[in-house]
């Protein structure tokens, strides 16, 4: 059978059982009509704003939305242009390993095929994705409508862009030994492309004025890819010029020459696409629940034997575990890259803001906006990694203890982090130390929060599924059940004391209420927890 | 029928596989030996293609292991099978009845999945499907094309006793049928009675390459000795 038509075939089938499968399985309905209900309010909520375009969206917005999507793009395809030159992409699953591999089929038109493929799922997916972020978009500049495709296909070209890049680099340096030049190229590129930012951010003496001005500099339009992508997506807010056409046509014709190029060059690439086939898979099965989790992120991985001393038997052996973990993976069992960025953060922050207008609002401003990241990422995976491993459930003594142990290290390095970004940012802005102190304790308050409650999560929901479908649900419920409390008290607190710190201190001490009473009530959850 | 000659495959600094040849003819029905990380299932996905050599020679009936001529002539099964999550179980035998053109694939695999009791799970989706279920899937996806050279990479692990036996069965019909089979497994006592030839590796070498006959002479040709002790014996650290 023709190579193409098999391939066609099998994923003809694919789509058939993907059907089937909504039949004999209307639970993933819930998950599709929720998401859609999450992006129709979020689009009705963008027609609202659409028709009473706020100040900022007249003056500055295109300015914003240019150089954000400029800044975003360039770091996305430097990223992965730098990541092409170690590990390859990949178009594969572990069953195209398994079972197309190894089969008398072409390698190249394999290739040929799935990045193809690739690119017109994305088309298709990435819809979703642009849609979801309209409002943002809407909210910072005014949209043409008539130009929408334009925004969608600059985004597009970029996205599709990237995999055939990264392939094609990776395929080439291997192919021409070549990795470390185009390796250093790379790293040149990146150094220059900072260089630049920095000069047009000491150039205007402002932070945000010298970033706007350095990304929104004509000449980037010609750079390839990135410029490219940025004038067709700009079209629907700027307008339509002749250079937003041929735009267009230069981005569709270099992700033509890229997969051209990858299938001329790429004849014996099976080893390169395998790691990234095997990380792709996995993350596949932890995000259907099927794998366990990392359960921290791996900066390092010092291979040298790692001494922590014995900190207790029973729960306190969690405490230990998540030491020797953060010691091998990160700079010290307590302090790590993410230390270091938050630092440099408050630094930076700070430096700006106080040459600027000073004052402390920005010191609350900060926090909040930190608070918030905090609480919705730590939503959707705090604690599973521990679940998702027997030891919690087998290992003996107070349950209180389990989950303090195996959370503790966690929430001292967080809190350090958090330390971290406030201390130089308050000193900079003249910060009272006992707003330091809170803002620290407000922050870690919204961290500890989530890990105690998404054990409750785990025994009200326990199949993986359901808190996949249902996880917009669990959001709406945290924020009622963690989050408004808080914000009611500290609401009440802040007005009665006339004072934005007591609203603060109102929402870090209700939060610390919820999180005591769902340690309290850990002997009930445990009970009723199963490892899945 | 498979040659290999000086294969070496290095990982940046770690020699997986040291410089090691040998050769199966057509009817060999060969156990690949050796402990953990000795570079026995290195050595497979080499000869499958999945990985490039860093040196030597592989040929399969006298063409280069990743040429398409050679990759008729053989399947291969992974230790831990993935199959299409998305597919049936007899979609993927239809997979590989068009990939390897397969002649009346219909009536073979029907019989493969009859003969690992998988008729009832015809229709079920491979991600469905158990550990050990996906591992006979994966059985008879190899066993369908009927290629010269089968390469077995842990085949028994999961399955459960019958379809062990039917494995071991399908090995001999396979030999009687003068096909090569190469077979990697820690379950020695399943292919004791099945190969005739062993290779044991350790550390990226083969340190024997024998008949089984020839090795359990070598080592006091008692009725007693078994494979286990053979093992052992060989690879025991000096």
């Amino acid at each position: 059978m023709n190579e193409f038509k098999l391939l066609a075939k099998r994923d003809g089938w694919t789509i058939v059982n993907h059907f089937l499968e909504i039949r004999y399985n209307p639970k993933r309905l819930v998950i599709y009509l929720l998401y859609l209900i999450w992006i129709g309010s979020l689009c009705f909520n963008a027609v609202l704003r659409f028709r009473n375009p706020g100040e900022i969206q007249l003056q500055l917005g295109p300015q914003i939305l240019g150089a954000g999507f400029l800044g975003l793009g360039a770091a996305l395809v430097l990223y992965f242009l730098y990541r092409g030159t170690m590990e390859s992409a990949t178009f594969f699953t572990m069953g195209d390993v398994h079972l197309l591999f190894p089969a008398p089929v072409s390698p190249k038109k394999v290739l040929l095929y799935s990045m193809v493929k690739q690119s017109l799922l994305y088309f298709l997916l990435y819809g979703f994705v642009i849609l979801a972020f309209i409002p943002m978009i809407t909210n910072i500049a005014r949209v043409n409508l008539q130009y929408l495709p334009f925004m969608y296909l600059g985004f597009i070209g970029l996205v599709l862009v990237i995999g055939p890049l990264n392939f094609l680099v990776f395929a080439v340096g291997s192919k021409y030994g070549i990795q470390l030049r185009l390796q250093q190229g790379i790293i040149a590129l990146i150094i220059i492309f900072i260089l630049y930012l920095v000069g047009n951010i000491i150039a205007s003496g402002m932070l945000l004025q010298g970033l706007l001005q350095g990304l929104n500099a004509s000449f980037l339009d010609y750079l390839p890819v990135i410029g490219w992508s940025r004038v067709v997506f700009m079209t629907a807010v700027t307008g339509y010029s002749t250079y937003s056409a041929f735009a267009l046509g230069l981005q569709l014709l270099f992700l033509i020459c890229c997969i051209v190029i990858s299938y001329n060059t790429a004849d014996d690439y099976y080893e390169d696409t395998l790691n990234a086939t095997e990380q792709r898979s996995l993350r596949k099965k932890r995000k259907a629940g099927v794998e366990k989790a990392h359960s921290i992120s791996v900066t390092f991985n010092k291979r040298k034997n790692i001494i922590v001393k014995k900190v207790g038997t029973g729960p306190w052996a969690f405490l230990w575990r998540s030491k020797v973990e953060y010691s091998r993976s990160d700079l010290h069992p307590f302090m790590g890259v993410w230390t270091i960025v938050f630092l440099l953060a408050g630094i930076v922050v700070g430096y700006f803001v106080a040459r600027q207008r000073g004052g402390i609002i920005p010191v609350y401003i900060t926090n909040g906006v930190i608070a918030y990241i905090i609480f919705i990422f730590s939503a959707a995976n705090a604690g599973q990694h521990e679940l998702a491993k027997p030891y919690i459930y087998l290992i003996p003594g107070s349950n209180l203890l389990k989950i303090i142990n195996s959370n503790l290290t966690g929430i001292l390095r967080m809190g350090i982090n958090i330390a971290a970004l406030n201390i130089p940012l308050g000193v900079l802005l003249h910060a009272p130390i006992r707003v330091i102190v809170i803002m620290v304790i407000f922050d870690v308050s919204f961290y500890t929060l989530n890990l105690g409650s998404n054990f409750l999560i785990r025994v009200i929901f326990p199949s993986a599924l359901d808190q996949k479908a249902l996880y917009p649900l669990f959001l709406m419920l945290q924020i009622l059940l963690l989050l408004l409390p808080g914000i009611i008290v500290g609401g009440i607190m802040g007005f009665v004391f006339q004072e934005v710190l007591m609203a603060f201190v109102g929402v870090a001490v209700v939060n610390i209420i919820i999180i005591g009473v769902l340690l309290l009530l850990s002997n009930v959850v445990f009970a009723r927890l199963e490892w899945k | 029928m498979l040659k290999v000659e000086h294969l070496t495959k290095q990982y940046r600094n770690v020699v997986a596989v040291d410089d090691i040849s040998f050769t199966l003819n057509k009817g060999d029905i060969v156990g690949l030996l050796g402990p953990n990380g000795a570079g026995k299932s290195t050595t497979i996905k080499t000869i499958v293609g999945l990985l490039r050599k860093t040196a030597g020679v592989i040929t399969i009936d006298n063409y280069p292991n990743t040429s398409l001529e050679a990759k008729k002539r053989f399947t291969y099964v992974p230790e831990a099978p993935e199959l299409y999550d998305m597919l049936t179980v007899w979609e993927h035998l239809q997979f590989i009845g068009y990939a390897y053109d397969v002649a009346n694939f219909e009536e073979k695999a029907e019989r493969l999945i009859e003969r690992y009791d998988l008729w009832d799970k015809r229709d079920i989706l491979s991600k469905e499907l158990s550990k050990g279920m996906k591992q006979k899937v994966s059985i008879c996806c190899a066993l369908l094309p009927e290629p010269d050279l089968y390469l077995f990479d842990e085949p028994m692990i999961g399955l459960d006793p019958k379809s062990i036996r039917e494995t071991k069965l399908i090995f001999k019909e396979l030999s009687e049928q003068q096909k090569t089979v190469l077979v990697s497994t820690h379950l020695l006592d399943s292919i004791e009675n099945l190969c005739q030839r062993v290779l044991v590796m350790k550390n990226g070498k083969i340190i024997v390459d024998m008949a089984m006959e020839e090795m359990k002479r070598e080592l006091g040709n008692s009725e007693n000795v078994s494979l286990e002790d053979l093992f052992l014996e060989v690879t025991k650290d000096e």
